[in-house]
């Protein structure tokens, strides 16, 4: 039997291990202070592939560099007044947490927030000192990266590239796995259910496996060199696996409205087409096929049966309309994706500037929109900071000065990571890891002589803490009782009075960060989803009434501005609550199912392409007689969809599902019976075609979201809201 | 508290590190404030409460006065 059942963890906490003793001799070999936090350097940095290694030393040694240059600014300012430096500091932590908490370089802005904090809380007054103090923590911050840097590529190197190419061959796979499922259920005469749970699975894994495959792409551009000759074709094939979730999930969403007529009579050779669709997804899936045989096969342009649409009511020809664009643009999608891969391949078809293309033409929103959440977050650190620096100033407890820099620092894993309960690691690093490194220090190091003991027990420590533990957080909690509990330097002397003081001081700031937590509201995940539910439906609503303006005015800036921020709320809140509802604890509520969890937030999101839909829709033009014959009409049906919103805003049941429907499926009636008579008209009859498939197309999008919201209201009656609205004891 | 004859409180001794009453008498006091909010959860009366965190807090700071006002800790500790 091997002692060590996980080799590759064995020699990642091996080399970590060493890279911790190497960080230290060399910092206790250079007198240098502090030479715990090269260790702290070591620690974070330590990942496990190479490439990802690098890019996060690379980070943190930014950070570094930055936080120590806003510490310098702010300690020049503000150092004369206790209020006015706590506000800056203040505000510097807000922008950063905002930043942090964003999707691009989190850790860059993480690192330059506590470290600016060590810097600010460490000075003592003399600028001189606090000069020595930013270089010392920019020498043991590069010696840290540095060290890891190099028994990362040395010893046991473990590499990205393989990893990203076969994430790029799953993905291709979960591609064509993901399309013949939505195809299955587009083209079955009664609702398969096996194949929309198939579509969510592989859904789900889809979005996991693009999240993988840009952090990998990071860390293989970092290390290798032929990943980075081409990661502009590389971010054009990941950019192109978004848009074809896009297309594929809008083609989805519409799949209830093709039940009622016959699709191969609609479109005759919808076979054929997705056919082609297939053909192309292969093409990129399989290696054997050349791509640009593959490519020059001219893809299928769906047809229309002009006949036997005049037979289908006005929202089927919307919904039949609607799906041939839809199929041409995923076609188009198709076509590209092939591109990258081929190019990626190197198959002949060096296109290795329509990546280039695609990446650059991503468009830039006009306006800037805060997201709510993340300005929770910098409220949060706000009040951690403030609570700390309070504390300090009346109360001066153990730990002094470092109470308002390290309560933050622990209160910026919170902030990144609002879903996940930090209180369980915190208390478990105050209950094991951080008795058990008090238990060395005080027990262990007064015998120990000489630095190759200690580096054997910095070692020993340092592998248990990494090859036992599961996650991150574990792992910085473990790593924890080395840093904080047993303080090394080269005078080294013992105190318990240290060590409990020590303890005292991170059980303190454990208090402030959890305690601040609650200021804003409840950190249940229940709670949050029920809030965030809230919020989604008070934008939805917004959304629709934005939908009642004269077409013939343009928004003004502060409309438009509302406009982007709800848009922007629809489409991030989805992806919020499915954290927060994977949160939920099924001890305190075992009743709640989290099947139908997921499938409230599947139908938010659906609810989102839908209403997407209609604002992009409603930009085009259409006719002006059909406008003001309907906008009577139009405006009840909105009416109704708005009140049954803000019923759920307010916290108050939309009635039954049944009830919705009925009220609906009233006014869409007659709403049609309506257009027919219009359209019968002698003015009607001059529409031009183009008029007409807009306007079926625009009341096909209204439909949309009168079915999307009946259908999260159907789902959402087999949930228990009351109990969720309960307060209880975590 | 826990006192000798005086009725004056003193330190606990553990292998010669001293340790104040009053962080025994917090540690008894979160165990039983933590067994209250189970049963209260269990038999759903915490839904009666505003704002359930305030009101654990409340209950730490009930029971360390309940057991050293009744010195219940200095009968657990005898010997």
């Amino acid at each position: 039997m091997s002692f060590f059942a996980d080799s590759t963890k064995a020699k990642h906490a091996a080399k970590v291990g060493l890279a911790m003793v190497i960080a230290y001799g060399l910092a206790l070999q250079w007198n240098w202070t502090n030479p715990y936090w090269a260790g702290m350097a070591v620690t974070f940095c330590s990942l496990t592939t190479t490439g990802e290694s690098l890019n996060k030393s690379a980070l943190r040694i930014w950070g570094t560099l930055l936080g120590t240059f806003m510490a310098f600014v702010i300690l020049a300012l503000f150092i004369q007044d206790r209020w006015l430096f706590l506000c800056a500091v203040c505000v510097h932590l807000a922008i950063v947490t905002y930043l942090m908490t964003g999707t691009k370089a989190k850790y860059l802005w993480q690192v330059t927030g506590f470290v600016s904090l060590i810097i600010m809380s460490g000075a003592s007054g003399d600028s001189n000192d606090i000069f020595l103090l930013g270089m010392a923590r920019m020498q043991e911050t590069l010696l840290g990266c540095i060290v890891w840097a190099l028994v990362t590529i040395f010893v046991w190197p473990v590499t990205n590239q393989g990893a990203l190419e076969n994430t790029a061959n799953r993905l291709t796979a979960v591609q064509r796995q993901l399309f013949n499922a939505c195809r299955q259920t587009c083209l079955s005469a009664n609702e398969n259910d096996s194949s929309n749970d198939d579509f969510a699975k592989l859904r789900t894994e889809l979005i996991g496996l693009l999240a993988k495959l840009d952090a990998e792409l990071i860390a293989a551009g970092a290390e290798s060199y032929a990943v980075r000759e081409l990661r502009l074709t590389w971010r054009g094939f990941l950019v192109d696996s978004r848009l074809f979730l896009t297309a594929l999930d809008n083609l989805h969403v519409g799949v209830d409205e093709l039940q009622t007529f016959d699709i191969r009579q609609a479109i005759p050779n919808i076979d054929e087409v997705f056919g082609g669709i297939d053909k192309l997804l292969a093409g990129a899936e399989s290696s054997d096929q050349q791509a640009d045989s593959v490519l020059s096969t001219v893809v299928t342009a769906p047809e229309l049966d002009k006949q036997y649409l005049l037979t289908l009511s006005y929202f089927d020809r919307a919904a039949v309309s609607v799906l041939q664009a839809r199929l041409k643009e995923l076609s188009v999608v198709c076509c590209s994706l092939l591109s990258a891969v081929s190019a990626l391949r190197g198959d002949g078809n060096h296109a290795a500037d329509q990546g280039s293309g695609r990446v650059r033409d991503k468009p830039v929103s006009p306006l800037f929109v805060l997201d709510p959440d993340r300005l929770r977050s910098s409220v949060y650190i706000i009040a951690v900071t403030v609570l700390g620096f309070l504390l300090w100033v009346y109360f001066d407890p153990p730990g002094h000065q470092s109470l308002w820099s390290m309560a933050p620092t622990i209160g910026f894993i919170a902030a990144m990571m609002p879903h996940v309960r930090v209180s369980e690691p915190l208390l478990k690093a105050l209950a094991i890891y951080l008795p058990i490194g008090a238990s060395f220090y005080i027990l262990v190091m007064p015998v120990l002589s000489g630095y190759f003991q200690l580096s054997v027990l910095i070692f020993l420590y340092v592998f248990w803490v990494q090859y036992k533990l599961k996650n991150f957080l574990a792992v910085v909690a473990g790593m924890l009782g080395l840093l904080n509990m047993m303080p090394i330097t080269n005078m080294q002397s013992y105190s318990f009075v240290g060590v409990a003081t020590g303890y005292l001081f991170i059980l303190l700031c454990m208090v402030v960060v959890i305690s601040c937590a609650y200021i804003l509201g409840s950190a249940r995940p229940e709670k949050v989803f029920i809030r965030l539910a809230r919020r989604y439906f008070r934008s939805a609503s917004f959304i629709l009434e934005f939908m009642a303006r004269p077409r013939a005015s343009a928004p003004g800036m502060l409309a438009s501005r509302r406009l982007a921020f709800h848009r922007q709320e629809i489409a991030t809140l989805p992806q919020k609550m499915q954290l927060w509802g994977a949160q939920i604890n099924r001890q305190h509520f075992p009743q709640t199912d989290p099947e139908k969890v997921a499938a409230l937030v599947a139908g938010l999101d659906g609810l989102r392409y839908r209403l997407q839909e209609l604002v992009d829709l409603r930009e085009q033009s259409q006719a002006a007689y059909l406008v003001t014959e309907l906008s009577a009409e139009v405006k009840e049906w909105r009416e109704v969809l708005q009140r049954g919103f803000e019923l759920i805003v307010n916290g108050d049941s939309p009635g039954s599902a049944a009830e919705l429907i009925q009220k609906l499926s009233n006014r869409l009636g007659r709403l049609e019976t309506h257009l027919s008579k219009s359209i019968a008209s002698d003015e009607g009859q001059q529409l031009t075609a183009i008029e007409l498939e807009h306007a079926y197309r625009l009341l096909g999008a209204y439909r949309g979201v009168a079915n999307a919201a009946v259908a999260w209201v159907e789902i959402a009656e087999g949930v228990s809201w009351s109990a969720w609205r309960e307060e209880c004891f975590s | 508290m826990i006192s000798d004859m005086s009725g004056i409180p003193r330190e606990f001794a553990l292998g010669g590190v001293y340790f104040p009453p009053l962080f025994f008498v917090v540690l008894l006091a979160i165990v039983f404030a933590l067994l209250t909010a189970r049963i209260l959860n269990k038999y759903r009366l915490s839904r009666y409460f505003f704002f359930p965190p305030a009101v654990f807090l409340s209950l730490v700071f009930i029971y360390s006065g309940f057991i050293s006002y009744t010195g219940l800790f200095g009968a657990l500790y005898a010997g």
